[in-house]
This record gives C-alpha cells, structure tokens and sequence, in this order.
C-alpha cells in the first residue's frame, strides 16, 4: 500500500506557529502531503488539531512558516479561497440547515441552476440520490435537515465537502458519532477517495482507525509535533506516547480489588420518557464506567441520578436504603454529587470568584443564614491546596481558570457535602493532561473513602484506564457489560455499536 | 418544479387558502354586496397596501429576524408624499422609498453592527421615525397631486393597477425566494444562523436584504395609501406592523425563521382584508374587528408552532 503512494508533495507545511495573543497554540509544524494520501492528525483536546485545521481550511491564517500547496504559497483569506484551491472540510460540528432538505444541505451555494439562473430542483435531488447511493450513505436526499441524526448530519456533511470536488478533504473527526457500520463505510471512502488521487487529512480519536487507514500520521502535543511518521513505522503505543507525552501508566491511577458483596447503588428497571427501564449496580468505591457513541442514554441517565429528570418508575436503593430522586434537591441530600458535562452552562458561576463558587451551597454543616467569610476562605484555601488548583487567589473569576482547573473547583465543591456516590459526566473533556491526571488520582483516592463513582465518557482512554467495569449503551439501553480484565477499545466500541453481548461472545468461539 | 423545501413551503400556504376561501364564501353568501365591481376594486385598493407590508415584513421573517418598525415607516411616507408631492411631483415616490430602504438599513446596522435584538431594534426605530413624522406633520394634512391618484386608483376596477402592483411584487419575490442561490441563502439564514454562516452566507448582506426590502415595500405601502387619501397622516400606519406579522404567521411563516412561502402571505393578507371586508358589508362594529384579527394572530402562531427542537 504503502509503495502505491505518490512520492511528489501535493502539499508541504514548514514550520507554521500560530499564537493568539501570548498563548502560542502552535509551534513550528511540519509535514507532507502527497496525492493521494490518507493523513491522520492525532493529539488530545487542546493539542492544536483544530487550529491547523482552521488554518488549512482558510478560516485563521497562521504567524510563522509557510504552507505550499501544488508548490505555490497557500496563505488563504478565507474558507471561500480554500475551498477554491481545492481544500474542503467536513466539520465535526455539524452546518447543517434545519429548514432544507438534505439534497439542498448538501449543493448549499452550489445548486445546480438553468441558464436564467434558476435552480434546478428536482435535478438537484436527483444528483443527491445519486451521490449518497454511490458513498455508500443511505439517506433519502428528500429529507429535512431537522430529522437526522448525528451520525446523518455528519454524513452530509462529508457529501457536501466532497461536492466542492477537492484535491484535499479535511475530515474533523468523522467517525465520533458514528456506529461502527457507518464508521466503516466512512473508512472506505476514505480509501476510494485515496484510489482516485484525493488526498485526505483526518482527525481522529480512535487510535484503531488511524492504524488501519492512515498512510502517515501526525501526532500533536501542546502545539508541537511529537510524532510523523508513515505507515508501518508506528504502532499504538508510539501513538500514545507521542500523544500524552508519557505512558498510560504514570496518567491513571492503580486500581485496587474491591469487595464484590458491598453494593453502594442499584437501579431496578427505573425509567422515565427520555430513559426505558434500566438496571444497574455500583459497589462501594467501585467506579462504573458508561461508553456509548454520542447520544446514546448518556445524558438522561446523568440527569435522572441528579434529580434534573427524574426517574417516573422502578426503584433506586442508595447505600441499602430506597431513594426518591425527585429533584435536584432530593438527590444532592440523598449524597449524590453530579458534575456535568458542560461546565459553563449547568456547574459554574464563572463570573464569581473561586470562594464564592466554591461555598455555593456546598458547606452542608455551615450556618444555616449565611457564611462567615472566615470559614469561606478556610475552607477555600484548604481546598484550593488539596486539589492544586491554580490561581492567583481564592478571588480571582473562575472564569478566568483554565478548563482544568475550572473542573477542580467543581470538584473541591461538591466533596466538601461527603457524597456517597458521585456521578461524572465527561469530567475532562477539553482538560489538559496534567490536570486530567490529578483529576483521575483524586477520583482515585474518593474511592478509597468509600465513594462510589459513576464515569460516563467518550474517552475510551480515560474509560479503560479508570474503571473497574464498563457499561456500553446503545440507544438508550444497555448493551453489554466488560469487567476490566477484559477491556480493549475494540470490545467496547463493537458493544456500543449495539452488537450485543452474546452475539459478540459467539463471533469470539468462532474465531477460536 | 416543487421539490424539496419549496414543496413543504408551498404546502405551508394551505391554510391560508382554505381560509381566504372560506371567508370569501361565508361573506359572499351573508352578503349581496360582496360580489359588485365596486367592492372587489375596494378589495384590491386595501389589499395593496397590507399586501406590500406584509411582504416586506415576510421577507425579514424568513431570514429569522423581525421588524416592528414598518408602521412607523409606513406614516412617515404618508407625510413625505403628502409635503413633496406638490412640488416634485412624480419624484416624490423614488425619493419616499429611498428614505423607506434608509430607515431598513438603520434597522440593519443597529441588529448587524451593534447586535441589538431585532425586537429591540425595530421598537427603537419606530419610535424615531414617529418622532421624525410628527415633526414634519404634526397633524394628517398636506395635500397629494392628484395625477397621482388618477394613475394608481382612477379605474374603480378589480383588475386595475392595485392588484397589479400587489400581484407584480409578490411574483417577483416568489421567484427570488423560491429558485435563486440568493433567496436560498436568506431561508439558510432563517435555519441556523451559525449553520448559513459556516457554508458561507454573509449575515451581513442577508440583514441589509431583507430589512431595505421591508423597509422599501413599507414606504412603497405608505405611498399608496397617501395617495389614496390624497393627505398625508402622521400615524396612520401604526396597525398595519401587527397585521403585517399576523398575515405572515397565517400565510404559514415561521416566526423562528427559514420556513413559509409568499404566496402563504398573498393569501393571509386577503383574508384579513376579507375580514375588514365582512365587518364593513355586515356592518358590525369595528372593535370587535381588532378582537377578531387578534384572535386570528394568536390562532395562527398555535396552530403554526413549530414543536421542540429535534423533533421531526
């Protein structure tokens, strides 16, 4: 495969830097396209991924360097001009009008017209039907924006990059909301595309599918570049490594064996609208992880453990005893700690200081008509220490943290009320590596005291190397069940893709 | 020819239709005056102006904003027609809807420029361009060439120019809306800002459309009726912002933008003018006019309530 690979560059990038303000989210990156070529662009939230993606794709321009593409300076004014020297992109968040049809959606500001102008329609669906039946996309062209789902919407996201006929297409990780069939059929555009010269440029989180589809791999970190290197010359760990800048091993915790007979919480058939019946147990200082793709019961299991949208039926023991969680309320006194997954809309005032925020209904024992600043700023400092978060004072804007330390103080405020179980909705999402690993020992060391932790994720990392069981969820259900001997990417990915535990087991005995 | 968003548009108008048919029957049979050569050209000399309100304004729905300052626009035309018409004649009409598409872009900028909230912003324009009028005329008066009355309304006609100015205009904007890459950008808009903007659209050029639109048929409105009544009147135009919005909504316009067809709004707009119509030949009083096209508003927005977000 790697011998067909063109060996003339279609695109070269030396040394680009990229800085906003005094925080440089680049640093001299360099490496090669050829015709044809399928290029991974690897790193965690925050490496700078989408940076150099929005500069390729015309929407930022870059400080330092110089970018050549078909061996003249390509230094875009706009996505309008990118897309005019042959660089499409399909975003990750989704553009898609809810008011027109996936045909429409698809030839936006290109549709074909009659020589008044006009636009032709019904060719235009036409086209479409066509189009999608040859991706592999079954998608009735017919249909409103409004109806489909993720992994629909990125769909024709990937058609209408692919209508503006690109040398390079530029894919912001195209399979995260994918089920495995349809992850699949995107692979094999991939190496379609690759067959008839398209060059392809894809970010990705699944390391699986970087080794099977990249011929070249890109690893970024912090900015920098860790990693290049073509196919055959890197494995997973490499990828890694380069990722996170040291092994898995240093960044999680050891997990210790628990008592198997002590259950903390168990759930019997509760249900609500958004949510059919489900059973499930946590023992005591176990922490249970939740994998699915997105939108897949996450949510409305979160916000029926907080109280948010409770549960209508079935029953909820917390520590033995039977719970009604009604409200938020009800769950925060039952001990039921919830941090949610989007932090600047449900966790924190970001206007308001860390004391203020961290004191925000969150000292149970303190005096029921108000706080002493004395006791604020105790309990303040003392938290501020233990979860190393790091500000100038306890009176510096929350908002002004970074997103890991942000995290921290919702932590540091939702342990001083001693929850029996704590219920984590991607607590690390865009959280550096440094944070994400204080974040991973102090959850560590809760369990240790006896508290119970719910992790609900996308990260199959963090899923992997934190839990000692995974739940998958498929379409609000769940689908299987992994203990931590048994974990691997593949297995969990192939359980929430809603190929059920059995089935899986059967294919197993099959290849043995 | 229909496919696609255009049908489910197009589709959106159905109710209007069965409406403007229902009342003109109900009216028709309660009443012999109904079907005379001089009430149906009174029908069209009031579905003129209506009818261009309520255009511009649906233009500016679509692309998910909204402008309460068209009845203010529409008096201050009165006022300028009525106070130049004597001395620029013809002019007067081109220089009243410049002024008409001026006060759409400072709706624009205010929304565009400085973000201030379309609902906001149309209030606050309203309220300079009433001041501006009453300075100007403080009280209805000046006077109108009357050339220009024989030309728009001399043949007591129903199809005389009134309805072929209405109908004209409604076709030309019926094709921009429904086949150009231009109206599909403005529907887009309506959609998903964030999504249009992404795939291109500019929100600037989309806000200085469809508010200089509104803001010129406004003017456009306000000359007609000036015309009609040979005088200018400084608040004359004060309801015809909330029956522009409510033809709209009827004609089957999302107030949230990127949905509903013209031809909805044509319809909407003549069976309000039916409703006037009714009460006038049934001879009823005309507050219960105002409760029944209130009414009529709160109707439609239910029965036109786009559902949560998601749903399909």
């Amino acid at each position: 495969m790697n011998a067909q690979a063109p060996q003339t560059p279609l695109m070269t990038v030396a040394g680009i830097s990229k800085a906003f303000g005094r925080n440089t989210v680049l640093k001299n990156v360099s490496f090669s396209l050829a015709a044809g070529e399928v290029l991974a662009l690897v790193g965690e939230n925050g490496a700078g991924k989408s940076t150099l993606m929005n500069i390729l794709s015309g929407n930022l321009s870059y400080d330092g360097g110089e970018i050549e593409l078909e061996a003249e300076p390509y230094r875009p004014a706009g996505p309008a001009e990118a897309v005019r020297r042959g660089i499409a992109i399909a975003h990750q968040e989704t553009a898609i009008m809810p008011d027109l049809t996936v045909a429409e959606n698809i030839y936006f500001r290109r549709e074909p017209r009659n020589r008044f102008g006009f636009l032709r329609q019904r060719r235009m669906h036409g086209d479409a039907a066509a189009l999608l039946a040859e991706l592999g996309f079954a998608i009735d062209p017919h249909r409103f924006g409004r109806t489909l789902s993720a992994a629909e919407r990125q769909m024709v996201e990937i058609s209408r990059a692919l209508v503006q006929a690109p040398r390079i297409l530029v894919l912001d990780e195209p399979t995260a909301s994918l089920s495995a069939h349809a992850a699949d059929t995107v692979l094999q555009l991939m190496k379609t595309l690759k067959a008839r010269g398209t060059s392809v440029i894809f970010i990705s989180h699944r390391l699986s599918e970087v080794m099977d589809a990249a011929d070249r791999v890109v690893v970024l970190k912090d900015g920098e570049m860790t990693l290049e290197a073509t196919r055959g010359t890197f494995d997973r760990d490499d990828l890694i490594q380069a990722m996170v800048g040291r092994k898995l091993s240093n960044i999680f915790p050891t997990r210790p064996d628990l008592d198997a007979s002590d259950v903390m919480l168990s759930i019997e058939k509760a249900h609500n609208s958004a949510l059919p019946p489900i059973s499930l147990t946590v023992r005591r200082g176990e922490i249970l992880g939740i994998a699915g793709l997105e939108g897949q019961g996450q949510k409305p299991l979160a916000e029926a453990l907080c109280g948010a949208r409770p549960f209508a039926g079935g029953t909820v023991r917390l520590d033995g005893e039977p719970v009604r969680l009604n409200s938020t309320a009800a769950a925060i006194a039952a001990g039921i700690a919830s941090i949610p997954d989007d932090r600047k809309h449900e966790g924190l005032a970001l206007g308001l200081s860390i004391r203020i925020n961290m004191s925000l209904f969150a000292i149970s024992d303190a005096s029921r008509f108000g706080l002493p600043l004395a006791r604020e700023r105790e309990f303040g400092e003392v938290a501020r220490k233990r979860f190393s978060i790091r500000s100038t004072d306890l009176e510096q804007p929350v908002g002004e943290l970074s997103g890991g330390n942000q995290q921290k103080v919702v932590f540091a405020r939702w342990l001083a009320r001693r929850p029996k179980l704590l219920v984590l909705h991607e607590p690390t999402k865009g959280i550096d590596v440094q944070s994400k690993s204080e974040i991973y020992h102090l959850v560590n060391e809760l369990t240790q005291q006896g508290v119970s932790v719910i992790l609900i994720s996308s990260d199959l990392l963090e899923l992997i190397g934190l839990s000692d069981r995974i739940l998958t969820l498929y379409e609000n259900k769940v689908t299987g069940q992994i203990e931590r001997a048994d974990f691997s990417e593949e297995k969990i990915m192939r359980l929430s893709a809603g190929i059920v535990a059995e089935q899986l087991e059967r294919e197993g005995a099959e290849h043995a | 020819m229909l496919e696609g968003s255009f049908k489910f548009n197009v589709l959106l108008t159905l109710p209007a239709l069965v409406l403007t048919i229902l009342l003109a029957v109900v009216t028709g049979a309660l009443s012999p005056n109904f079907v005379t050569e001089t009430n149906l050209a009174n029908l069209a000399t009031r579905l003129l102006p209506l009818g261009l309100v309520a255009l511009g304004e649906a233009m500016v729905l679509f692309a998910g904003r909204i402008d309460l300052s068209v009845g203010s626009i529409f008096s201050l035309s009165t006022a300028i027609v009525a106070l130049t018409s004597d001395t620029l004649g013809w002019y007067a009409i081109p220089v009243t809807l410049v002024i008409g598409i001026a006060c759409g872009l400072f709706n624009a900028a205010g929304i565009n420029l400085f973000r201030i909230n379309p609902l906001v912003m149309g209030l606050a324009t309203a309220a300079i361009v009433k001041g501006v009028t009453l300075l100007i005329l403080p009280s209805p008066g000046g006077e109108v060439n009357y050339e220009l009355y024989d030309a728009l309304f001399g043949s007591e006609r129903l199809l005389a120019m009134p309805l072929f100015l209405t109908i004209g205009a409604y076709a030309a904007l019926v094709v921009i809306m429904g086949w150009t890459r231009f109206g599909r950008s403005i529907y887009a808009f309506g959609s998903d800002q964030r999504a249009a903007f992404v795939n291109g659209v500019s929100a600037w050029k989309v806000d200085l459309a469809v508010y200089g639109v509104s803001g010129f048929f406004a003017a456009a409105a306000g000359i007609a009726v000036s015309i009609k009544i040979l005088s200018g009147d400084p608040l004359i135009g004060e309801a015809y912002t909330l029956d522009a919005v409510s033809a709209a909504i009827l004609g089957g316009v999302a107030l949230q933008g990127g949905r509903g067809s013209l031809i909805g709004v044509l319809l909407a707009t003549i069976s309000l003018v039916l409703v006037n119509n009714a009460f006038n030949l049934l001879d009823l009083d005309t507050n219960f006019q105002n409760i029944a096209k209130g009414l009529i508003f709160v109707l439609a927005l239910v029965f036109f309530m786009r559902g949560k977000a998601g749903e399909a």
